[in-house]
């Protein structure tokens, strides 16, 4: 809440992920036009080239901080922003490269490189383990939707409402035969933070938690649900553990007494 | 109410062969939009239909209730202009709409309707609301089978609704016996020409509720309910369904006599235009008792939870005259932990 | 729902910056015919609306006798707020309302009455204040005790000079801390205020204190008695919390006080189900409310 400025600088910088999150900026296609005009895209490497240095408005961070290299240039990033966004849940809490923390660092690096020897690796996190962060867009890739929130509500000098609510409020609003009661599928809707839309849900799939807990989460109770489904203690912490495995909600999911 | 569907006893009664049962929804349809229990992915839903083959009277029960025809999930309350205010509503969006015929409401859905009046119809009653139910034309179904989760008998509102409706259909084997509710479902059946129910279709009628009503094998027992929860609010069995509750929300949005919404703005990219916009919400999300400052007056899972179970069972009664549950069991149905209103005011009575 | 939530258009006239985070605006209706349909009572509140913010429940802060216009005081905590306090005169905002059940001032008519409120709960306070001051023969003595958290969180400071005119009216304030004084230093702070109640010109008059501590630390002067006094308080929720239970103490029965609460609404109507305490809508069956009708609610509220 600030504030509005006119025409705001924004940067999009990339750390540790696969670029689809910046990738959705570029999918609000009809709308595209419209943000262009409404906001500066100073620094975005994957869309332009010619970027513009800081300091910016709004930047938008992509990806998780797996290296201490990555540690030095958020940090960095953080001084150049007067608002920052943590795009996408790499960001948010580490995402699919927090999936190697289960793991030492010497073993991950052994698998990946044949000579790990010049690789300083850490456990991959969110940034908010590393700096201050005003406002999480969660999802693996970002709703281009709440993308387009966040973005107005900034032109506004509002907090953007973004609520994060179960995905099963979502999904039962749009009248989906729950797939966890009606085909035995192990859903992570009733403890993942709404916003998507129940977009997996809605076409036949089970939510995976890709956008971290939702409010309140009752991770364990879940679990205990999902080890009557059938599921074996090690699947049932895979599960927790693909998107937000280090937070603390789908830590405790994870460890079923 | 000022509904004419509140007739105390039924004007007339027919019987319709069951390959006439197509000549009652032909009538029907020919001046309103039909909607009725359809079949898809393995789910019934409540949908409009054309057509009387898809319809399957032999369900048991929906995911959403009734009550989205006349509330949304969500809905539009205006467009904006930032500047200017709320915007007159569009031509189009005032272009009136053939009126509804609900086709085979069973009697907890009929019931949670006329529960819905009282909150809708009552103080600050919405027009918009009163002229959809009135206009609204409910073709109710006696319900031979109970579901598993099912326990509308604790609170009379089924199996065989009584009221709220135009139309009551009992499947009597050979044929339907079909009882008028109200004036319009008494003309409906006269324009009919069906042939007037005897004595022994009431008789077979009697005999089939008492079946139906001996399959129950849930109930939560009323008579000093209130008494009891009012003593059992500090009762551990609310830490224990705390430690169950996932907080999702589902029970709420499948609940047939939930009302609760909240209101939001969405602008344009323009800046200039928008929608208020308002959609269902759950007293089971954590946000929801929470104001600007960021006090929550319910941040406690189990107040929560509370809240639920005490709405439905004591203060809606105490608001409203009636208990707020018309024990349809979507809501130990749609509950992954199974979390049960039944099995929770056993457990207050220390049953 | 779409008839009952629409807004009407107000029209801002006037801003006055109360404190940091906190002002006073004065609405008038564009529309003459809504502006002569528009009356409230004291404690009702309106639903407001900054378009493509959202929509807030706002006490009204005015004395319903004037007719001219009405006010609402508005602290900046949340989007609406603030989305609010940029605006200027001659900005307009929507409207909905008045809503609720405001301070019963027929029933307390002939009795002695306490106003006790802490920070912004002044506000839809000011009205009753205005009313029984209007019309003091019906009405016992007055004693206002009202708390903030500084001497600059202040609100109405400008009324406070008028309201101690009255030879019936008593206004004794405290702060939660002052610069220089502990709590519990009431004597010096007395003799501050003394100091300062010497000559001192408006806006500034009322920045002021009698007592360092919470609001209930002004009960010991309270000079009113029990048996015919008629309590009407707000503020945040742990302060009256205590000041109900000192008040009890003292020997006022929970019919005597009235308290006004504030719960989050979308809609002011008892349809929204946000503000319910069991079976009792805040938005219509209060936000005032004797404090024997929400006492034994089985959801405690305080």
């Amino acid at each position: 809440m600030s504030t509005p400025v006119a025409r705001p600088r924004v940067a999009v910088f990339k750390f540790s992920s696969c670029a689809g999150c910046q990738l959705q900026i570029l999918n609000i296609e009809d709308q595209l036009l419209a943000v262009v005009g409404a906001v500066d895209f100073a620094y975005f490497v994957m869309a332009k080239r010619e970027n513009v240095p800081g300091p910016y408005d709004l930047g938008f961070v992509e990806g998780a901080i797996t290296s201490t290299e990555e540690v030095k240039k958020i940090k960095q990033v953080r001084g150049q922003v007067r608002k920052l966004v943590a795009l996408g849940s790499c960001a948010c809490f580490g995402g699919l490269p927090s999936l190697k923390n289960s793991r030492t660092q010497r073993e991950v690096e052994a698998e990946v490189y044949e000579h790990p020897g010049a690789i300083c690796s850490i456990p991959a996190a969110g940034i908010d383990r590393y700096v201050p962060v005003d406002g999480l867009l969660r999802g693996c890739p970002i709703d281009t939707d709440e993308l387009l929130e966040l973005v107005k509500a900034e032109l506004l000098g509002i907090t953007p409402s973004l609520r994060t609510h179960s995905v099963c409020m979502e999904c039962k609003l749009q009248e989906n035969p729950c797939l966890f009661q009606t085909r035995g599928e192990v859903c992570l809707g009733p403890v993942t933070s709404a916003g998507c839309g129940a977009r997996c849900p809605s076409n036949g799939r089970a939510c995976h938690g890709c956008r971290g807990p939702s409010d309140d989460p009752n991770a364990r109770s879940l679990a205990q649900a999902m080890w009557e489904a059938g599921l074996t203690r090690e699947e049932i912490y895979r599960r927790f553990q693909l998107y937000a495995g280090d937070t603390q909600a789908f830590q405790e999911g994870g460890r079923l007494p | 109410m000022a509904f004419p569907m509140a007739a105390p006893a039924a004007l007339a009664a027919a019987r319709l062969a069951r390959a006439a049962l197509a000549d009652l929804w032909q009538a029907l349809a020919a001046s309103h939009r039909m909607a009725a229990p359809v079949a898809c992915d393995g789910v019934f839903r409540f949908q409009e239909t054309a057509d009387l083959a898809a319809v399957r009277l032999d369900y048991n029960t929906t995911i959403l209730p009734a009550k989205k025809f006349f509330y949304p999930p969500v809905e539009t309350i205006f467009r904006f202009h930032r500047h200017r205010g709320a915007l007159a509503p569009d031509e189009e969006a005032c272009e009136a709409r053939r009126p509804l015929a609900l086709f085979g409401l069973h009697g907890c859905d009929v019931r949670a309707l006329e529960l819905l009046d009282q909150v809708y119809t009552g103080e600050f009653s919405d027009p918009a609301y009163a002229r959809a139910r009135a206009e609204t034309f409910i073709v109710a179904l006696s319900c031979l089978e109970p579901g598993p989760s099912c326990f509308c008998t604790s609170f009379r509102s089924g199996p065989f609704p009584e009221s709220g409706f135009d139309l009551l259909l009992t499947d009597l084997g050979g044929h339907y016996l079909v009882e008028a509710g109200s004036a319009r479902g008494a003309g409906l059946l006269q324009q009919l020409g069906a042939e007037p129910a005897d004595s022994e279709d009431q008789l077979l009628k009697t005999h089939r509720l008492r079946e139906a009503v001996a399959r129950f094998r849930r109930h939560i027992p009323t008579e000093g309910l209130p008494r009891l929860l009012n003593q059992a609010f500090q009762h551990p069995v609310w830490q224990a369904l705390k430690d169950q509750c996932l907080s999702c929300g589902t029970c709420t949005v499948v609940c047939p006599t939930c009302y609760c919404f909240n209101v939001w703005d969405k602008v344009n990219l323009d800046l200039e235009t928008g929608e208020r916009k308002m959609a269902w919400d759950s007293c089971q999300l954590l946000d929801f008792g929470q104001v600007a400052l960021g006090q929550n007056f319910r941040r406690d899972r189990a107040a929560r939870i509370k809240q639920r179970i005490y709405h439905k069972l004591n203060y809606f009664r105490e608001q409203y005259g009636k208990f707020g549950c018309v024990g349809c069991g979507r809501c130990v149905e749609a509950c992954v932990k199974h979390i049960d209103p039944v099995t929770i005011v056993a457990a207050l009575k220390g049953v | 729902m779409r008839i009952l939530l629409q807004p009407e258009l107000v029209e801002i006239t006037e801003v006055r910056q109360e404190t940091r985070d906190t002002f006073t605006m004065r609405f008038r209706f564009p529309s003459p015919s809504l502006a002569a349909a528009f009356g409230f009572q004291p404690g009702q509140f309106n639903m407001l609306t900054v378009f493509g913010v959202g929509e807030a429940p706002i006490s009204l802060s005015s004395c319903p006798r004037q007719q001219e216009y009405f006010e609402h005081t508005i602290r900046t905590v949340g989007n609406v707020t603030r989305a609010i306090s940029r605006l200027q005169p001659g900005g307009r905002l929507g409207l909905r309302g008045p809503y609720g059940r405001g301070w019963p001032m027929e029933e307390i008519k002939g009795h002695d009455i306490l106003v006790v409120a802490g920070g912004i709960g002044l506000a839809p306070l000011r009205g009753a204040i205005g009313c029984i001051l209007a019309e003091p023969e019906n009405y016992g003595r007055l004693e206002i005790l009202y708390g903030a958290r500084s001497p600059e969180d202040q609100i109405f400071t400008y009324e406070y000079a008028g309201w101690r005119a009255h030879p019936r009216v008593a206004l004794r304030l405290s702060v939660d801390r002052a610069p220089g004084i502990h709590p519990g230093a009431g004597e010096d702070a007395a003799a501050r205020t003394g100091a300062a109640a010497a000559g001192t010109d408006p806006p500034d008059a009322g920045r002021r204190f009698d007592r360092v501590g919470p609001v209930t630390t002004l009960f010991p002067d309270v000079e009113l008695e029990p048996a015919n006094t008629a309590v009407l308080m707000c503020g945040p929720e742990v302060m009256m919390r205590f000041a109900v239970a000192q008040l009890l103490e003292r020997g006022f029965r929970a019919e005597q006080i009235y308290v006004s609460l504030e719960r989050r609404m979308e809609c002011g109507l008892g349809k929204c189900g946000h503000c319910l305490i069991g079976p009792v809508y805040v938005c219509k069956d209060g936000p005032v409310f004797s404090y024997a009708e929400i006492r034994d609610l089985p959801e405690e509220v305080f």
